[in-house]
């Protein structure tokens, strides 16, 4: 797994004398040589457009968009490339299922009590016209309480939309479970897959999941890019969320004929070098293997974790084995701010981390919290970094704690 | 919170003379205003600047950073409460400069000036001799005159009033001299608070230097 470290420019660089530890991951990862030479190849070698221009560019941009969505196809474990959306993000994906499923007042929406407020604000913004957004609570120890969701289940509700893994404390939703007793009750599924796509092995078939959205930044790809998944099917009964050039085949003044899914769903011209790069971003972390990256982030996790509960002073989110969140470590130090500890942790030891409330305000607001550090993990990291923070930490401790 | 007005006075003064201060001065003023107006604060400056003091103490002695850590808010309000009492000290003493030539017109000591070596000792040791040499009085003092001067020693601007009078004397102008070293009870009695002060026999008062002109013209209207 180190080996990969040497793809990685701002790996390589030093800040203030001294190398980078980057651990801010689920916020956005770093990007491998080989993504940015792919969004390089597209702006050298053939800067146009596709789809619509026939000439040698951009036969050759159609050529490999088509590529990135197979490729996206098989990363996903989607039946049908046609499934794939490409999206500026996991909120933009998730606000396309919102406006475009056609929720209509008294239907249900359910999500947990930890979600990203991209997967939190569409439903606040349905419940304006009488959609009925419901929050399933997480059992005292954080998990999922797959009893209280089972128990709330009934026919009102249209759409389960949850988070596959938590970027506040890097917990996984039972999904497979989640989705079965959605669908036994004829509700259909969506996943906030932008903290478990990157990390696991997430398999749509397998899952059976509706919806699925995740994005590139968070991948190794590059910022603005992300993916849609969406049954075959339901895509096609759905109307547009963004209309215009390039989702429809014909138009008059008065009407238009509507592309087939995914071109229906992809307005205006697409971020082709992004697409490029987001679909080199998934055939690296392929390369590397999901198993490989998980087993890692949970091994170092289990570093990381176990060294900060035995620092007297140290609080933690979340569930408290570590293989339960992944490689995201939430925390905070006694009554100190997330955000100095954070300042002080780039500014003393050049290390990278998340401080605040994550995007996760009512999860926060909700526990009388105003937020905090978080370490997140990914497969470039090392034991030798974790070393670095922990020791980093108890330094740290020993001034802000009494 | 109030560390922000201090942030935004302090950094918006040394933004002038360097850049690296502005992005601070801008978020001292942002903060500032979210106070002012009462609305939640969502700059964290002072986490920011407490982060960043401590990172920086950290790196010498973690005792003292943890101190400082702990104590800040202590810290900030002394400094606040220092800083707003001197500029306000700063404030009034270059109001009196600019008035009576002096920081302190009733003691006639200044901050700004040095007790040895600096023009007010000289201008202080040379009106000490005058003092002390009462045979040798000016021409334009009379003791019978109409408009009483009060004057003290070691005040810069009774020592250029002087120098006027000397002029206006050569046109028979007197005044009466009152020298509030040697009769401090006049300070009281005429209710005297900063030198120069003329007073008229029509009891109207005049305060602080005036020049050739119109000191003239005051002698001129009680002839």
């Amino acid at each position: 797994m180190e080996e990969i470290r040497k793809d990685f420019p701002v790996l390589q660089k030093k800040y203030d004398g001294k190398p980078l530890i980057y651990f801010d991951n689920a916020c956005m990862t770093l990007r491998p040589v080989q993504v940015i030479n792919a969004i390089i190849r597209y702006y050298e070698e053939f800067p146009a457009c596709g789809e619509r221009s026939k000439h040698r560019l951009g036969a050759k941009v159609t050529e490999e968009v088509d590529a990135a969505r197979r490729t996206m196809k098989d990363f996903l474990g989607a039946k049908n490339e046609r499934e794939i959306i490409f999206t500026k993000n996991t909120t933009e994906g998730i606000n396309l299922v919102a406006h475009s499923l056609g929720l209509k007042a008294g239907d249900v929406v359910l999500t947990t009590d930890r979600e990203h407020n991209s997967n939190l604000l569409p439903w606040q913004q349905l419940a304006k016209i009488g959609v009925r957004h419901e929050i399933i609570k997480s059992k005292a120890d954080g998990t999922f309480d797959l009893e209280a969701f089972e128990k709330r289940m009934d026919k009102s509700v249209k759409l389960v939309s949850m988070v596959h893994t938590s970027n506040l404390d890097g917990y996984t939703t039972p999904a497979e479970k989640i989705i079965k007793a959605a669908h036994d009750w004829g509700a259909l599924t969506l996943l906030d897959a932008a903290q478990s796509v990157p990390h696991k092995d997430v398999n749509v078939s397998k899952l059976g999941v509706d919806f699925l959205a995740c994005s590139g930044h968070k991948m190794m790809g590059p910022s603005g890019t992300g993916v849609l998944y969406g049954k075959y099917d339901l895509l096609e009964k759905m109307n547009p969320f963004l209309v215009g050039g390039g989702t429809v085949s014909d138009s008059t003044y008065s009407t238009a004929s509507f592309e087939k899914p995914p071109e229906k769903f992809e307005a205006g011209l697409q971020d082709y070098a992004g697409i490029m790069g987001l679909a080199e971003a998934a055939r690296y972390l392929s390369k590397i293997g999901k198993a490989n990256i998980e087993k890692h982030e949970i091994e170092l996790n289990k570093i990381v974790s176990n060294g900060l509960s035995k620092i007297n002073g140290i609080s933690m989110i979340g569930p408290t084995d570590p293989a339960l969140r992944s490689g995201i470590i939430s925390f905070n130090v006694g009554k100190a701010g997330s955000h100095e500890v954070a300042l002080m942790l780039d500014k003393n030891y050049n290390i990278a981390v998340r401080s605040g409330a994550h995007c996760v305000h009512s999860w926060f607001n909700a526990h009388g919290l105003k937020g905090s550090v978080r370490a997140s993990l990914y497969a470039y990291n090392t034991k030798e970094e974790c070393a670095v923070f922990l020791d980093a930490m108890q330094k740290l401790v020993k001034v802000l704690v009494r | 919170m109030v560390l922000c007005i201090v942030a935004a006075v302090v950094f918006g003064v040394m933004s002038i003379f360097s850049a690296k201060y502005r992005p601070w001065a801008r978020e001292g003023f942002r903060c500032a205003f979210n106070m002012l107006t009462f609305r939640k604060c969502d700059v964290h400056l002072e986490e920011r600047m407490r982060a960043h003091i401590t990172s920086h103490l950290m790196t010498r002695s973690e005792r003292l950073a943890s101190a400082v850590y702990h104590n800040f808010k202590l810290f900030s309000w002394a400094f606040t409460i220092v800083f707003f009492a001197s500029t306000i000290y700063t404030g009034i003493s270059v109001y009196n400069i600019a008035v009576h030539g002096t920081c302190d017109p009733v003691n006639g000591q200044c901050i700004f000036v040095p007790p040895d070596g600096t023009n007010a000792t000289v201008e202080q040791s040379k009106t000490c001799v005058q003092a002390d040499a009462p045979a040798a009085a000016p021409a334009y003092f009379d003791t019978k005159a109409k408009v009483m001067f009060f004057y003290r020693d070691g005040c810069i601007w009774c020592e250029k009033e002087k120098q006027v009078l000397e002029l206006l004397a050569k046109d028979g102008y007197m005044v009466k001299p009152m020298h509030l070293g040697v009769h401090p009870e006049f300070w009281d009695q005429y209710g005297i608070q900063v030198t120069p002060t003329f007073i008229g026999p029509d009891g109207k008062k005049v305060i602080g230097y005036l020049e050739y002109m119109p000191l003239r013209s005051l002698l001129d209207s009680y002839k």
